[in-house]
């Protein structure tokens, strides 16, 4: 076990940069300062989102004593941390165990294939308790402090929280290591990698949808069992995820079953990790040492010479790099499809489909008056699902070494920042343009207004790409040993996302003010296209100004 | 070609002095060799010619264009291989000498000729196909080498440009230097290798704790010190280790 230890410290020491913080410290407290000011300013990002997710818990935690079952808020967190770390997990899960470079070094120790898993996944582990406390912590005090709950109370909570991540990433390892053992075999890994990850994270999707839109047959019967119990309802909601049942209980229940549920909890998810770890230990290193061949196809390839521009030739560049390499492919291209298929969800039926709100903005969309506002919103629901999407917040950072190559190179870092924009923008544009012709079907809005959707919604991601470039290019994150510290463990990415975010409520803001005007479709749409026209011309100047400085500041 | 006035450089916020006041004139038509012990300065002064790095003072010219002030042309008028041997793993060979020629401006009418003449030169032909990534350490370096050979710069500057390459590579790379210089063009380059230095290079410089400390032809050298270049770089370096 000591070989272990050392190879778990040394995974933490070298992914949350310790060494070098303490070497800093002594050295370079400006830095520090400086990192600590940037973390703070995303937390206070971050803290509006908590304030208002707080705000719906209470509301839930207020609507459910009234139908005496306060223990739902609980459920309900439990159930969406769950999930967050499921969906989340795969991209950490698939990025440390097969994608990570440490794999020929690791593999040339004399460490168990079973050790180097454990370690890895541990290490996962880790990096999901601020997600899990984020989103844990607001229920839990909520319901404790609202039920005047004891010490006992805050202790099982504690437990609770450190067992959440464990059951949604032990199934998330369970299919990498599915996945990967079929990539092993294969000639085309990296493109299974990519299209076996999106498959996996939609068929997720699709299942959630459907456990959680399948109501009882019988449902006055089901009515009153929630009146008469109020465990019918946490156990209906927690179909999704049991842990989120045993944990409501553990918390919320009295003697037995609290104790008998902790049992459920703690041995459950054990035995889920150990028949992981005992596959993991047979099939992990196949899977991992896989990654690291490459097929050279033998005899001659016919070599093709072609002329482009420079800002062309930048961006494809950047866009066979960012698709070649299954870790960022994933993260930038997930939404891409993701998007588009969560649209499809009316379609398909299931929870989204029952939804009273979603059935109201049916009939909306077919009455001929809401028409114009129509387009507006549409635009601003697909921009925001392309919010999630690194790969303009995180372009200069993904060079790391190879930045040597744009500095020398004889192209003008204010053009070379054009084609990493063209770049981000085709990516926006493909998840907008899928998910605009999926709206069109299943929102049934007319084709005149999915071609404004579909050019209203690029053009409004193009500051917001704009913006994201800006903030990598002011400080890129070119020192990392993985490709996946390049884009997950990147403040740039969540920086981006945030302040897309901000932009998009702006958009909002303004769009709304414009439908006050009592405009006609069109005029609203040619008004709206004018006012992000100049936004963008606006941020693009202003990274192309910024783009010499930036390129001397980075130092190799 | 290159003329390297009083620059220097600190890294650490000013506690360490990478290159202190160093000057250098490269001639046209001339190999220069840059050597020097491990931490000695080499790379920093590389990085600053090649725009890589920013010059805290003093300034490069390459063939009359200022590296910081007219960078385009500067930089169009050299081709620069890096030790690191980092280059984008997941494009193909090809794909890679085309970005190239590409950001290089090298002509459509004459891309495919020099792209195949330097492909069959390095026998990597067949390899072009392939993705980058599955180079063995020497290929990855020719493919960077044949980069900065297509559009044929006045200057180039390679830092321990032979590490890596099988015997025949290395001669023909060195074959290259000569027939390059012949023509009137310039080699700035670094090496592990001092009895390549002593053989190629027309003029050594010798930096060590961030100052040049000799400059001179060989026979320059010999004069002062009577001995090989292997003692004489002992000698002025102190010892240290014999690293370029």
């Amino acid at each position: 076990m000591r070989k272990f230890f050392s190879l778990l410290k040394l995974q933490i020491k070298a992914q949350y940069g310790f060494s070098s913080l303490a070497y800093y410290m002594k050295n370079d407290k400006k830095a520090v300062w400086k990192t600590i000011g940037i973390g703070l300013a995303v937390l206070l990002g971050v803290g509006e989102i908590i304030w208002l997710y707080s705000y719906l818990m209470y509301q839930l935690y207020m609507g459910g004593s009234t139908l005496n079952t306060p223990q739902i808020v609980i459920t309900m967190a439990a159930v969406v941390t769950g999930l967050m770390v499921f969906f989340f997990g795969i991209f950490h899960i698939l990025s440390a165990l097969f994608l990570a470079k440490d794999t020929e070094f690791l593999a040339s120790l004399p460490i168990s294939q079973g050790k180097v898993f454990l370690s890895k996944f541990l290490m996962v582990l880790l990096a999901e308790y601020p997600i899990t406390l984020l989103l844990m912590l607001p229920p839990v005090i909520i319901y404790g402090v609202g039920q005047n709950a004891g010490i006992m109370y805050y202790l099982l909570a504690v437990l609770c929280i450190i067992m959440i991540p464990l059951v949604p990433l032990v199934i998330s390892a369970f299919l990498s290591l599915l996945l990967m053992k079929i990539v092993s075999r294969s000639k085309n890994r990296d493109l299974i990698t990519i299209v076996g990850s999106i498959i996996f994270i939609i068929a997720i999707f699709a299942g959630q949808n459907y456990l959680l839109g399948r109501m009882p047959d019988n449902q006055q019967d089901f009515m009153m069992a929630i009146l008469n119990s109020s465990n019918t309802f946490v156990e209906f909601m927690g179909r999704a995820f049991p842990p989120a049942v045993w944990i409501t209980k553990v918390l919320t229940g009295t003697g037995s079953e609290t104790i008998l549920n902790l049992v459920y909890l703690v041995l459950i998810s054990m035995a889920a990790f150990g028949i992981v770890y005992l596959m993991a230990s047979f099939i992990y290193q196949k899977g991992a040492t896989a990654q690291l061949e490459t097929v050279s196809k033998p005899g001659k390839t016919k070599l093709v010479y072609k002329k482009s521009s420079s800002v062309l030739t930048i961006c494809k560049n950047e866009i066979l790099t960012l698709v070649r390499t299954p870790i960022y492919a994933l993260n930038s291209l997930v939404m891409v499809f993701v998007a588009p298929f969560l649209l499809t969800l009316p379609l398909i039926g299931g929870s989204m489909s029952n939804d009273p709100d979603l059935q109201f903005l049916y009939s909306l969309i077919d009455s001929g008056e809401s028409q114009p506002w129509l387009i507006l919103v549409v635009s601003g629901i697909i921009a925001l699902f392309m919010l999630v999407n690194p790969a303009v917040s995180t372009t200069f950072s993904r060079e790391g070494k190879n930045m040597w190559i744009l500095k020398n190179i004889p192209v003008k870092p204010d053009v070379q920042v054009l084609g990493k924009l063209l770049a981000g923008c085709l990516i926006s544009f493909a998840g907008c343009f899928l998910s605009a012709i999926v709206v069109m079907f299943s929102f049934k809005i007319s084709f005149t207004s999915t071609i404004m959707v579909i050019i209203l919604s690029n053009i409004a991601l193009i500051p917001i790409n704009a913006m994201g470039l800006f903030i990598d290019l002011m400080r890129p994150k070119l020192s990392w040993n993985n490709p996946q510290e390049a884009i997950k463990q990147n403040f740039n990415a969540v920086a981006a996302m945030i302040l897309g975010f901000v932009m998009i409520s702006i958009f909002g803001v303004v769009g709304f003010l414009l439908t006050r005007l009592n405009l006609n479709t069109v005029m609203l749409f040619a008004l709206m296209l004018v006012i992000l026209l100049i936004i963008s011309y606006a941020l693009i100047q202003l990274v192309r100004k910024s783009a010499a400085k930036a390129y001397a500041r980075m130092e190799l | 070609m290159l003329n390297i006035k009083n620059i220097s450089k600190t890294y650490s916020k000013g506690k360490v002095k990478a290159v202190d006041n160093i000057s250098l004139q490269v001639k046209r038509g001339e190999i220069f060799g840059f050597l020097g012990p491990n931490g000695a300065g080499k790379t920093t002064t590389i990085k600053m010619i090649t725009g890589i790095l920013p010059i805290d003072e003093g300034e490069i010219t390459i063939n009359g264009f200022n590296i910081e002030k007219d960078a385009i042309n500067a930089k169009k008028n050299m081709g620069f291989v890096p030790d690191s041997h980092d280059v984008y793993e997941r494009l193909k060979g090809i794909e890679y000498l085309n970005f190239m020629a590409d950001v290089y401006d090298v002509p459509a009418d004459v891309r495919k000729e020099r792209i195949d003449k330097y492909l069959d030169m390095f026998s990597m032909k067949e390899a072009a196909g392939q993705p980058i990534k599955s180079y063995s350490h020497g290929m990855k370096q020719k493919i960077i080498v044949i980069g900065v050979l297509l559009h044929q710069p006045p200057l180039w500057i390679m830092d321990e440009p032979l590490t890596g390459l099988d015997p025949k590579s290395s001669h023909l790379l060195k074959e290259e230097m000569h027939q390059h210089c012949s023509k009137g063009n310039t080699v700035f380059f670094s090496t592990h290798v001092l009895e390549v230095a002593e053989k190629l290079c027309d003029r050594i410089g010798i930096i060590n704790k961030g100052k040049i400390i000799a400059v001179g032809t060989m026979d320059d050298l010999r004069k002062s010190q009577d001995s090989s270049l292997e003692n004489i770089f002992l000698s002025l370096t102190e010892g240290s280790d014999i690293d370029a």
